[in-house]
Parts: structure tokens; C-alpha cells; sequence
């Protein structure tokens, strides 16, 4: 009898297994969005003043970029700049959860080696809110030196303590067109098709657009194929490249001039002619273009 | 031996509640259907400038299928991919495309709509997909396949990369159209595949196309004259397809192989065949492997004619111009009398 019910007991496992298969099929579609979310566990966790029931302060610091992207709340990174790329910084301080007027903020911004760039100032309003404007450098020489870990330390008296935040951002070309880059060979002739592997990537964690340009010169300099392709970027975790591969091919006429050719590889927010401009260093492959 | 009884009892009993759950599960378990594609050639030798038909059928546990995408991908002995182009086989399938063409159009250098291009330069298109899959990103092939009015594909372009969800995808290109390409009416194909068709890849969504017109420096008019053999699809009934293809001039010699790769309510199946381009002395017309009156005449007949006109033979224009002229008759003349 008890083997009786035991038997039943497991045939009742089984159908309820097979029965609950579409629940944990939807689990795992739960599962797989979850996994496009951003990560940023892996930030470390810097000083700041959280709204805790033992400290009334509530101090963040924080970019222009929206939610969860310009490092809102307690000690979160914002995400990535590029050259040139104005900056805007925000502090918001409440105390009980009310906001501190005309509270004057400071904000200390470091370069990537620790050294200071600048310091700026301003006053709260009636949300609690200040800010402040720069622009990012990219000066004249060695400018790509500035890439890295830049760190925004804001502060501010209230209640007669200094309340803190800090943030820090990456500061990199918006895209990055990687050395591996290539053609599938070095010699072609005319008529043959280029195989170009482009591998780029990017710090940005928001989406962003980039035209790629592939434009192949003969040895006169006369440009004998082309094509412009736009793709997404981004979806980034913090400090961390997201890298992508694009392939495709350029016709070799059979007017190129030989012996050697150049394919010019470059990346733009838009194309010129619709008021678009580079976002990362051409990218210059070699070949050479043979004659039968 | 009650014990015993009692535990066969109880594996019958467990064996019994098992049969009557796969029996109740079994019209729920999706069944995976044989689908099958065949596909041929109307003969294995072809010569010059040949037209190729390419006919094929799917079936789904031998009866024809309702809706299907078919890939076909041809390459040359080199294995340089020819053309490719996503059909229909019976019915375009109504589903709700994971990757989907969104827009292809023909533009002029400066992005602007733009349908007529002179030879020895370049045409310019702009492909725009999306991968409208919430969570998964694809990787993607790209391909524009250019056809003339005598169905000769004359550029093949492709682009591969991976498209994350919901994200989309803009190629601009411009293609050479070659002095040899027939002016008038010509296509543009577009197609997005998992991965080549050769490699097991099909088709994501029904391919988009485009039509436009290929001129000359030297005309003084476009001439706008609608081949009868651009690209038709003759039959879709019954789930049969059919692709013709014309060898372009500069075809090598050898072994040409076409694959074909169906994908139909998620069951996929994928087909090959080949074909020869033999060599043919310049001359020969008509291919039965001698030059004399009869090809002279087949070359007087398509005399003065340029590619996309009426009386216009692509293989009579030996020199590959696009214009049968005293250079063509020169060529055959050389070989008049002689046959291989």
C-alpha cells in the first residue's frame, strides 16, 4: 500500500514537471532580459553620504547623461565622454529628505593620473539642486594621454558637516577602431572582392550610432570603392570594452592602378554632408593591387 | 510473494500512468516535419553568356509546402559567390520577421532618391534592417545582389556583423556598374541570411529589391527598355521556385555549384547542385562546337544592337561591350570554318 502511494506520489512529480515546463520556459525568457540590463557590480564603492535614519544628509553627485547613466544615486559611475564632450555636473543635497537651498557646492574634477583639473563652483536652488559646465580637454599635443579614470569629488556644508560625493566616468574615444583590423589578404586583382574585418569597440553603456567608412584608393589616389555603414554602439558594462566585428567586401574595378592601394577606414557620429564629424583616428589598412 | 505481487502492481500501475500522460501529451509535443528541397538545372554544360534556369521545389513530408523562404547561392569555381538571392516558394510566409528589411532604395552620392546610373560608374544603394528580437542579438549577413536586363548578375556586395536587440543598421554602397552591362532595366536584391547558405544559413525575411536603369556615356537619351527576362519568377504554385541567371563574360571555366537552403515553419533543409561553363571557341554562337554560317547569321541578326534592345544577343558580343559591332565579326571571322 505505501509503495502504492509512493509510485502515485511520483507519477504526480512527473506530471507536474511536465505540466510546469512553459513556467520555467518564461523563466528563462526573464532570465535572458535580465542578463541585457547593466552591470555595474563591478564598480567599487566610493565615499558618500547615503539617507540613512542615523545621517539626515543625502548628497549625490552626478552627469547629465539620464538614469541609471549619469551615475545617479549612492556612488554610482557615469557613463563614458569623448573628446571635446561637454560635461555637466550635478549635486543633489537634501537633509530629512527636504532640499538645501542656497548651499554653495563644490566640485573638484581630476584628471585620469589624480592631478587636478579644475575646481567649480555653485549654489543650490530651491530642489536642492546645483550644477556646473565644462568641456572636456584635448589639447594640442599628447592629447589622448588625458584617456582614462577621471574622478568628480563634489562637497558641500550642511548642518555644519562636510557632506561628500564622488564619481567617476571614463574619458575615451567614443569608438575605438582596434589593430586587428584587416584584409583578408595582401594582393588582389581586378575584379577581385576586398574582404575587410573591421573590430571595434566601445566604452559607452548608452546606445549610440556610428557610420563607418571604408573607402579603398588606388595607387594614383583615385578612389575606387566605398561603402558607408551605420551601426549601433554602446550596451557597455562600465570599464569594460564592448567589442564587435563587422565584415564586408569592396570590388576591385579594373581601372584601379597598380601596385598599391589603401583601404581608409574611419568612424563618424553622421556623415559630413549631414553635419556629422569623426569620432575616432582613421584606420589605414595596406594592400596591393596586381595586374594579370 | 504478496511483496512481490505488490511491487509488479506497482510498476504496472506506474508504467500505465506514464503511457496515459505521453498519450494525453502527444498531440501537444510538436512533431518536426521532413522538409526536403530539391533544386536543377535544365542541363549541366553551359557556355558564354548562357542562361542559367534554376528550378527547385520543397516539400514538407512530400506534399508541397504553404509558405517557405528559399536562399539560392551560386558560386563559381573559385568559390566566389556569384549571386545570391532569397525567393518565395509558394506563398511570402506571414510571420513576424526576427530580422527585417525595413527599407531599400537606389540614391545618387548625396543620399537622395535616385533610379538611373550611367555605366562605368557608380550605383548607389542604402539598406536599412533591424533585429526586432526583444532579448537576442543576431549575427547577420548582409548581401545586394545587381542584376542587368539579361539577368547577368554583374556585382555581389556583402556585409556581415551581429545587430544587438531592437537595434538597427544602415548600409550605404555604391557599386560600379561595368562597361559590359546591358543598359535598361536592371535590379537590385537585397537579402539578410543567419549565415551562407553553403554553410547551412537561411534566410531571415523575404528579400526586398529594387529596379533601376543602367545608361550609357554615349546615348544621347535614357533608354528605358524592359527586358522580358529580368529576374522573372516564373511559378511559385506548388512550391517550386526558379532563378534565372545569365554567366557574366568574365566567368571562369569549371565547376559552378548552387545551393539552396529553405527554412519553413522553423524546419530547415537545404539542397546542392552544379553545373559546367565549358569552354566554347569565340565564335561559336550557337554552341554546337563549329563556327560557320549558322553562327554568321545568329551574329547579323543581333548586328547594330546594343545589350537591352530587342534583337540584342549577349552571346554574340564576343569583346564584352555591350555592343555587337564589326569587333564581334572580326572575332568570328578569325574562327570561321574551324570547329573544336
Amino acid at each position: 500500500m505505501c509503495r502504492n502511494l509512493w509510485m502515485l506520489l511520483v507519477s504526480t512529480l512527473m506530471i507536474t514537471c511536465l505540466l510546469a515546463s512553459p513556467i520555467s520556459y518564461s523563466a528563462k525568457k526573464i532570465a535572458v532580459s535580465v542578463a541585457h540590463e547593466v552591470d555595474l557590480s563591478s564598480v567599487e564603492r566610493k565615499s558618500g553620504n547615503a539617507p540613512t535614519s542615523a545621517d539626515p544628509i543625502f548628497f549625490d553627485v552626478y552627469t547629465q547623461y539620464p538614469a541609471p547613466f549619469g551615475g545617479q544615486g549612492e556612488d554610482k559611475p557615469s557613463d563614458m565622454f569623448w573628446p571635446q564632450k561637454e560635461l555637466i555636473l550635478y549635486v543633489n543635497a537634501t537633509y530629512a529628505g527636504w532640499p538645501e537651498q542656497n548651499v554653495n557646492a563644490a566640485f573638484e574634477i581630476l584628471y585620469s593620473n589624480g592631478s587636478c583639473c579644475s575646481v567649480l563652483y555653485n549654489l543650490t536652488d530651491a530642489c536642492g539642486v546645483a550644477f556646473v559646465r565644462t568641456r572636456l580637454p584635448w589639447p594640442c599635443d599628447n592629447s589622448s594621454d588625458l584617456f582614462g579614470k577621471w574622478t568628480v569629488i563634489a562637497t558641500a556644508s550642511i548642518a555644519g558637516e562636510v557632506a561628500n560625493d564622488t564619481l567617476v566616468f571614463l574619458y575615451d574615444y567614443k569608438v575605438r577602431i582596434w589593430d586587428t583590423t584587416n584584409t583578408d589578404k595582401a594582393e588582389y586583382k581586378h575584379y577581385e572582392e576586398i574582404l575587410v574585418t573591421l573590430n571595434h569597440g566601445s566604452l559607452a553603456m548608452q546606445p549610440y550610432e556610428i557610420t563607418f567608412t571604408f573607402t579603398a584608393i588606388d595607387a594614383s589616389g583615385f578612389p575606387f570603392g566605398f561603402s558607408y555603414v551605420t551601426v549601433g554602439i554602446g550596451g557597455a558594462a562600465w570599464d569594460q570594452y564592448k567589442n564587435r566585428t563587422l565584415q564586408l567586401t569592396l570590388h576591385v574595378v579594373k581601372w584601379a592602378r597598380p601596385p598599391t592601394g589603401e583601404i581608409h577606414i574611419g568612424g563618424l557620429n553622421a556623415l559630413p554632408w549631414a553635419g556629422g564629424s569623426s569620432e575616432t583616428p582613421e584606420h589605414v589598412l595596406q594592400i596591393y593591387i596586381l595586374v594579370e | 510473494m504478496k511483496c512481490v505481487l505488490l511491487s509488479v502492481r506497482a510498476t504496472c500501475f506506474s508504467l500505465l500512468s506514464m503511457l496515459s500522460l505521453a498519450l494525453i501529451m502527444c498531440p501537444f509535443a510538436p512533431v518536426a516535419a521532413q522538409l526536403s528541397i530539391n533544386v536543377t538545372t535544365e542541363k549541366t554544360d553551359y557556355h558564354y553568356r548562357e542562361l542559367v534556369r534554376v528550378r527547385g521545389n520543397v516539400t514538407s513530408d512530400g506534399s508541397p509546402i504553404g509558405e517557405g523562404l528559399v536562399a539560392i547561392q551560386i558560386q563559381d569555381p573559385g568559390s566566389k559567390t556569384i549571386a545570391l538571392r532569397t525567393v518565395q516558394a509558394n506563398a511570402t510566409p506571414s510571420e513576424n520577421w526576427a530580422v527585417e528589411i525595413v527599407s531599400f532604395i537606389s540614391i545618387d552620392n548625396l543620399g537622395n532618391p535616385e533610379s538611373i546610373f550611367e555605366k562605368e560608374g557608380f550605383a548607389y544603394f542604402k539598406a536599412h534592417i533591424r533585429n526586432s528580437d526583444d532579448f537576442s542579438s543576431r549575427t547577420v549577413l548582409l548581401t545586394i545582389t545587381l542584376f542587368d536586363g539579361d539577368s547577368t548578375p554583374f556585382m555581389f556586395q556583402w556585409m556581415r556583423t551581429t545587430i544587438e536587440p531592437q537595434e538597427s543598421l544602415e548600409e550605404i554602397v555604391g557599386l560600379y556598374v561595368d562597361d559590359w552591362v546591358s543598359v535598361g532595366e536592371a535590379a537590385a536584391y537585397v537579402s539578410v541570411y543567419e549565415d551562407w547558405p553553403s554553410l547551412g544559413g537561411c534566410a531571415y525575411c523575404p528579400g526586398e529589391s529594387v529596379v533601376f536603369y543602367v545608361t550609357s556615356a554615349t546615348q544621347a537619351e535614357p533608354m528605358f527598355h524592359v527586358s522580358s527576362t529580368t529576374q522573372k519568377m516564373l511559378d511559385f504554385s506548388c512550391s517550386s521556385f526558379e532563378m534565372e541567371v545569365r554567366l557574366p563574360p568574365q566567368a571562369p571555366l569549371g565547376r559552378y555549384t548552387i545551393t539552396c537552403s529553405v527554412l519553413s515553419d522553423s524546419a530547415r533543409s537545404s539542397g546542392t547542385t552544379a553545373f559546367n561553363r565549358e569552354h566554347n571557341l569565340p565564335g561559336d554562337i550557337i554552341f554546337d562546337r563549329k563556327i560557320d554560317i549558322f553562327d554568321a547569321v545568329t551574329i547579323a541578326a543581333a548586328y547594330g544592337t546594343q545589350g537591352g534592345e530587342p534583337w540584342w544577343k549577349p552571346m554574340a558580343d564576343l569583346n564584352a561591350d555591350a555592343f555587337i559591332d564589326i569587333f564581334d565579326i572580326v572575332i568570328a571571322a578569325a574562327n570561321y570554318g574551324t570547329s573544336y
